[in-house]
């Protein structure tokens, strides 16, 4: 039975992500609590130069499967590198941020080992000897507290849940680099393209913020200023259905009962007074901002967050106050 | 080109969510279940590339439930051609448990093309499509925005964090269904009749004993009231402020 | 009267004519046989009382007549007149063949009273083809297309009087003993001939003429049946075959199970009477003139639909009746009515209010459109979401059936899934009045006002469902029936006798449409409960509302329930309310736009025909304008935005009046 934790440090471009130093300083806590080490694993083409510096968020270890091959993710190649790390380490866990790419190996390294798996955890806890999750289901409508029966237990970590430690320079870790004998059966799917996001439009249905007008806009040049909003948050731009029949914007950005339904991270309805077939459309966003002059509106009753004022002075300053706090 | 898609049996995403007697499931009662609605996108892609190509026959697999043969039938009626019902009275919450499940009974079946929605939004781990994959040993993509096949290839795209993958698969391959892959269709009346008559086998779910247990399940904390922030523009560095540090939305 | 050679003659032009109108009729009677079988054979007295009603006293032209529109009248006139022509034609015939058959035997004084009328008929119809002439061809009204068929028909018309009248001349000159002194025109035009010098023809003048006449009666007798005419003969039969369901009822589709197709997409899936009302159909163009979505611009005339479903009958009728077995028919469906003129229809029943012969309008469309839903799932993208939040949440919007109480939280009402309990009337709340932040105000309303006048109400709670009106208007009745099946269960379990609903479709669904499956409960709308708590003196209303409001008339509050007076009398038991009346009220008041299932589409063609009606409602300026209902209510808030005048003039329910006002 091993004690230590395998921590997957995603990487993109040959950089590592926020979210693998959220996981290497939670794998690190983890290991303490078990007695064992953190083993960080490093997967890709050229990972090599960069992975010692993991040792500054805590990792004793970094195992660098380093392959040309590797360049581009696919679950099946690294997949199969990143579970024959972890068979040969037997760690007591498997430890992975919840995005697309640990999501998917998690997946992939839970079925290879056949082990316990859990996604998105929100809390961990050392209990008995083990460690117990936290996680969302139901979108967030309930939570489940996971024991694991058997060993090692796959967990994947929301992002941005867990902050990263500040990184202590004067640590470093030992790196181990990794051959395997990678097949063409392992390369069954291959990354034919990657088109990378432009600044173009953004639909309202993939957006994960949307900044939204009404008639509070007054006109199709009032959009101006949340264009400028949405710019900076790189959010998509929606509209309500007045707006759109008055012909300010055009159907596809329109939501509601008869536009789209949107369900965002962030949504900001300006100058939207929120009747009910506009709520239809939009109402599960996760956080609502609204803003609008009319204190009586009905957006109101259904935002997080309300400001009561004139749009064309709230909406700029928002944009100069986020610009200032995010850069 | 037969296709093979999985689909799971989950309460309507509006459901007002109560933790049932034992505090570790939902209570079903007045609960209004559905297919969920990513798996539904899978099977619409599975119908509409037996449109295009003309021939195939797409199967349905479902682990649940006696019930889960109501959405079963939905799947039929949108233009599915049989399926396979994988009792399991036992409600399973271990994903792997039911992937391994899954993937035994898929071990008997003949598919080109093996299709699960990315995530069923009851668990919400998005695990199975992959952990299928790889108990078959054959490749897989996760949420993919687009389906082409031709000549024993699919071409597909799906959003990363870099933008948008164009990935090239060796059939047989297993598939997850994003949002966006397209817009599932609303069964003509006639395919709702005639999905009452087309083949359904029950077969009990070969389930090993799960790996986690869930030891209790919690409401989340309130959602606190929404709040007017301030009036005018002076109240705007608290709203930044609150959407950074409380909601987290920045 | 006539010789030997002018008997046989008559004898030949009467066998003529009963050849080739018995033929075409026989064929249009083959044509109706093609459609779908429906039982129109109950109560027959009251079909016969009500088509004599309508066709004698013209009931039927003259319900339309208004300041701006008298073309009913001159209908009524041409109606009487030519009546009285074709009962002279009889005798005219009687007599060709045997001279005492003429209006003497029934004595002197008769012969010249009938000669008399016979003659002023003459006048009056020639005044009101002259009339019709200059209306179609002069004037011009928007609800008339200029036709050729028209044009012949009144040029026939007016030529027979004449001739008539020059016959009457030449008998006055070519008989010694004049036939009657009552035919005062005959005489005067036996004044001017007689001026002429034709003494030596009079008798060959007067056959020629009588025979031209007779003629061309018969031509007309024939042509009939080829015209848009038509409908002299087909209009009392459709009237007679009326519709006998409660007002404005669809009707369900019986068999799921084993029915190959639904609703309708070929001609031949109409029933005999649907194909009926084609051949009645006058074109007076009424319909269209009360159609919103035509008065919006929109692609939908109800005239049109029912004029090419006519035109295309007549066309495909050889092909149709010689069709073998497995040959395909033409779909009507795309073609001969477009996708969009079906999706316009907001079931505003304005069309069937003022048709004057009883055509079914709405209910084809609603066929069309279940044909559309049912058997090719081909509907306007947004409805897709409707259908799917009523089937997994029961309300169009989607919002969690857990919820649907919510609104009704610490306002002390009986909720009967919490708790079961007596209770006298079941408050029927709806899903906006359950969702909607606007007119969940309404409901709050309406038990503040049962509360005052102790009224021992419930609701149902969470085990309320949408009503489903919605998913019929647009065609889905699969849906629709499961949800009213749905329904009656859940009212007859907490055993339900009296219901009181605000939304005027829920209202008009759960009163006379649930019957169709069972219900067996008595449903009254929140206008009429108020008027009778405050003619009972059960509440009491205090307090002035010194302001001008004007009242929207739901269509179906009004036109498919005919409840008109309630919210007036209402409005006015408000001390100091000066209610003003918008132009079209009523029978004829305009749609909202919402009914029908338009509430969930998009209005992508013409004007938005909630803002049309909120421009009529501000010409009025009023400082409130009253609805009662939660769709029109939504419509008008959003005209009035659209408008610009959200701040100035502002909607309430009839309800929010009355509990504004509760003393």
């Amino acid at each position: 039975m091993g004690n230590n934790v395998l921590i997957f440090a995603e990487q993109m471009g040959g950089k590592f992500r926020s979210v693998a130093y959220e996981a290497i300083c939670q794998g690190k806590k983890m290991a303490q609590g078990l007695g064992g080490k953190a083993i960080a694993v490093a997967i890709g083409g050229g990972v090599e130069a960069v992975a010692k510096d993991l040792g500054q968020y805590g990792a004793d270890k970094v195992i660098v499967v380093d392959n040309a091959k590797l360049k581009d993710f696919t679950v099946d190649a690294y997949g199969k590198a990143f579970s024959e790390v972890v068979s040969k380490n037997d760690p007591a866990v498997v430890l992975l941020a919840a995005t697309f790419q640990g999501k998917d190996l998690g997946g992939y390294a839970s079925a290879a080992l056949g082990a316990p798996l859990s996604s998105d955890c929100t809390e961990w806890a050392s209990q008995d000897g083990g460690i117990q999750v936290k996680r969302p289901i139901y979108a967030g409508k309930a939570y489940v507290t996971v024991k694991f029966n058997s060993q090692p237990a796959v967990i994947s970590l929301r992002p941005k849940v867990f902050l990263p430690d500040a990184p202590d320079a004067s640590k470093s870790a030992e790196v181990e680099k990794i051959d395997l004998a990678l097949s063409d059966d392992d390369f069954r799917s291959v990354v034919k393209e990657i088109i990378t996001k432009t600044a173009g439009k953004i639909d309202v249905t993939e957006a994960d913020i949307i900044v939204s007008g009404g008639r509070g806009l007054k006109g199709p040049e009032g959009f101006v200023v949340l264009e400028e909003l949405a710019g900076l948050l790189g959010a998509a731009v929606g509209a309500s259905r007045t707006v759109v029949d008055e012909g300010w914007r055009s159907h596809s950005d329109q939501i509601g009962q008869t536009g789209k339904v949107v369900s965002p991270k962030l949504y900001i309805a300006c100058g939207i007074s929120g009747a009910i077939q506009h709520l239809a459309g939009m109402r599960t966003s996760k956080c609502i901002v609204a803003i609008n002059k009319d204190p009586e509106a009905p957006i109101f009753s259904t935002a997080d967050y309300g400001i009561v004022g004139d749009l064309f002075k709230v909406v700029p300053a928002l944009t100069a106050e986020i610009k200032k706090t995010i850069g | 080109m037969n296709i093979v898609v999985c689909v799971k049996r989950v309460p309507d995403t509006e459901t007002k969510i109560k933790i049932g007697g034992e505090g570790t499931k939902i209570d079903p009662a007045g609960v209004e279940f559905i297919i969920s609605p990513f798996d539904e996108f899978a099977v619409e892609e599975a119908i509409r590339i037996k449109e295009k190509l003309g021939k195939g026959e797409i199967t349905i697999l479902s682990l649940g439930p006696a019930d889960a043969q109501t959405i079963m039938r939905k799947a039929y009626a949108m233009g599915a051609d049989k399926g396979t019902h994988l009792n399991d009275a036992t409600e399973c919450q271990d994903t792997l448990a039911e992937a391994q499940a899954l993937a035994a009974a898929l071990k008997g079946m003949q598919f080109d093309l093996l299709l699960f929605g990315k995530q069923a939004v009851d668990y919400d781990n998005g695990a199975v499509g992959v952990q299928v994959a790889r108990l078959l040993n054959i490749p897989v993509v996760s949420r993919i925005i687009k389906l082409d096949v031709a000549d024993g290839k699919a071409t597909v795209e799906r959003e990363s964090d870099m933008g948008k993958e164009v990935v090239e698969v060796k059939l047989p391959a297993a598939f997850t269904a994003e949002k966006g892959l397209n817009e599932p269709r609303y069964p003509k009346l006639m395919d709702i009749m005639k999905a009452k008559k087309k083949p359904l086998e029950e077969k009990p779910a070969q389930l090993e004993a799960p790996k986690l247990t869930i030891v209790k399940m919690d409401y989340p904390p309130a959602r606190p009231p929404g709040k007017i922030v301030g009036q005018g523009e002076e109240s705007v560095p608290a709203l930044v402020n609150l959407l950074k540090n409380e909601a987290k939305a920045l | 009267m006539l010789p030997i050679e002018g008997k046989i003659f008559l004898l030949l032009l009467i066998g003529i004519t009963v050849y080739f109108f018995t033929k075409r009729a026989q064929y249009l009677i083959s044509l109706l046989k093609l459609g779908k079988a429906e039982d129109r054979s109950d109560n027959s007295g009251e079909r016969l009382r009500f088509t004599l009603g309508q066709v004698l006293t013209q009931a039927c032209a003259l319900k339309n007549v208004t300041g701006k529109d008298l073309a009913g009248i001159g209908h009524m006139l041409l109606f009487y007149g030519f009546s009285f022509f074709v009962v002279s034609y009889g005798f005219h015939i009687a007599e060709g063949f045997y001279e005492k058959l003429n209006p003497s035997l029934f004595g002197e004084a008769f012969n010249n009273g009938f000669f008399f009328l016979l003659d002023l008929a003459g006048l009056v119809v020639i005044v009101s083809v002259i009339w019709a002439a200059i209306r179609r061809y002069v004037v011009r009204p928007e609800r008339l297309v200029p036709s050729l068929e028209a044009g012949i028909i009144l040029i026939v018309v007016f030529c027979l009087m004449i001739l008539s009248f020059m016959t009457e001349g030449f008998r006055f000159l070519a008989e010694p003993e004049p036939f009657t002194s009552g035919a005062f025109v005959g005489k005067f035009f036996a004044g001017m001939l007689s001026g002429m010098g034709l003494q030596a023809h009079v008798h060959t003048l007067f056959m020629g003429t009588w025979f031209l006449h007779m003629m061309i009666v018969f031509g007309f007798g024939i042509y009939i049946l080829y015209s848009k005419h038509l409908h002299v003969l087909a209009s009392h039969p459709n009237l007679y075959f009326h519709s006998t369901r409660p007002k404005g009822t669809l009707q369900p589709i019986k068999d799921f199970e084993s029915a190959e197709s639904f609703g309708v997409s070929k001609v031949t899936d109409f029933s005999w009477k649907q194909l009926l009302d084609l051949y009645a159909c006058t074109e007076c163009g009424m319909c269209s003139a009360n159609c919103p979505a035509n008065n919006s611009g929109k692609p939908l005339k109800p005239k049109d639909v029912i004029i090419n479903l006519k035109h295309n009958l007549f066309e495909n009728g050889n092909n149709l009746l010689t069709k073998k077995e497995g040959e395909e028919e033409p779909l009507i469906v795309g073609s001969v009515v477009t996708h969009d003129e079906i999706w316009d229809c907001t079931n505003c029943m304005a069309c069937m209010e003022v048709c004057p012969v009883a055509i079914e309008h709405v209910d084809k469309l609603d066929d069309m459109r279940r044909y559309l839903v049912l058997m090719e799932s081909n509907f306007p993208a947004e409805v897709q979401t409707v259908f799917r939040n009523m089937e997994n949440n029961s309300n169009p919007w989607g919002m969690g059936m857990a919820t649907r109480a919510d609104w009704a939280k610490d306002l002390g009402v009986k909720i009967l899934s919490e708790a079961p309990g007596e209770f006298d009337i079941l408050f029927y709340v709806g899903c906006a009045g359950s969702f909607d932040d606007r007119y969940k105000k309404v409901s709050r309303a309406m038990v503040k006002i049962m509360q005052a006048a102790g009224i021992n109400f419930a609701i149902l709670g969470t085990d309320e469902k949408c009503c489903g009106d919605s998913a019929r208007r647009i065609g889905n009745e699969y849906l629709f029936q499961t949800m009213a099946q749905e329904n009656i269960e859940i009212f007859k379990n907490y055993n339900v006798k009296k219901v009181l609903a605000t939304c005027p479709h829920g209202f008009n669904v759960l009163k006379k449409e649930y019957p169709q499956f069972g219900a067996e409960f008595e449903v009254i709308h929140h206008t009429e409960l108020i008027l009778d708590l405050i003619k009972n003196g059960r509440i009491k209303l205090k307090g002035e509302l010194a302001k001008t409001i004007t009242l929207h008339d739901s269509c179906f509050l009004g036109r498919y329930n005919d409840i008109y007076q309630p919210p007036r009398q209402i409005l006015n038991s408000i001390p100091q309310a000066k209610l003003v009346e918008m132009d079209r009220i009523q029978k004829t008041s305009f749609c909202c736009g919402a009914g029908g299932g338009r509430m969930w589409m998009e209005e992508l063609r013409g004007k938005k025909i909630n803002e049309v009606r909120t421009e009529e409602a501000l010409t009025k300026n009023p400082d409130l304008i009253a609805t009662a209902c939660p769709f029109c209510l939504t419509m008008f808030e959003d005209g009035l935005k659209a408008k610009n005048a959200d701040e100035k003039v502002k909607v309430l329910d009839i309800a929010e009046f009355v509990a504004n006002h509760l003393l």
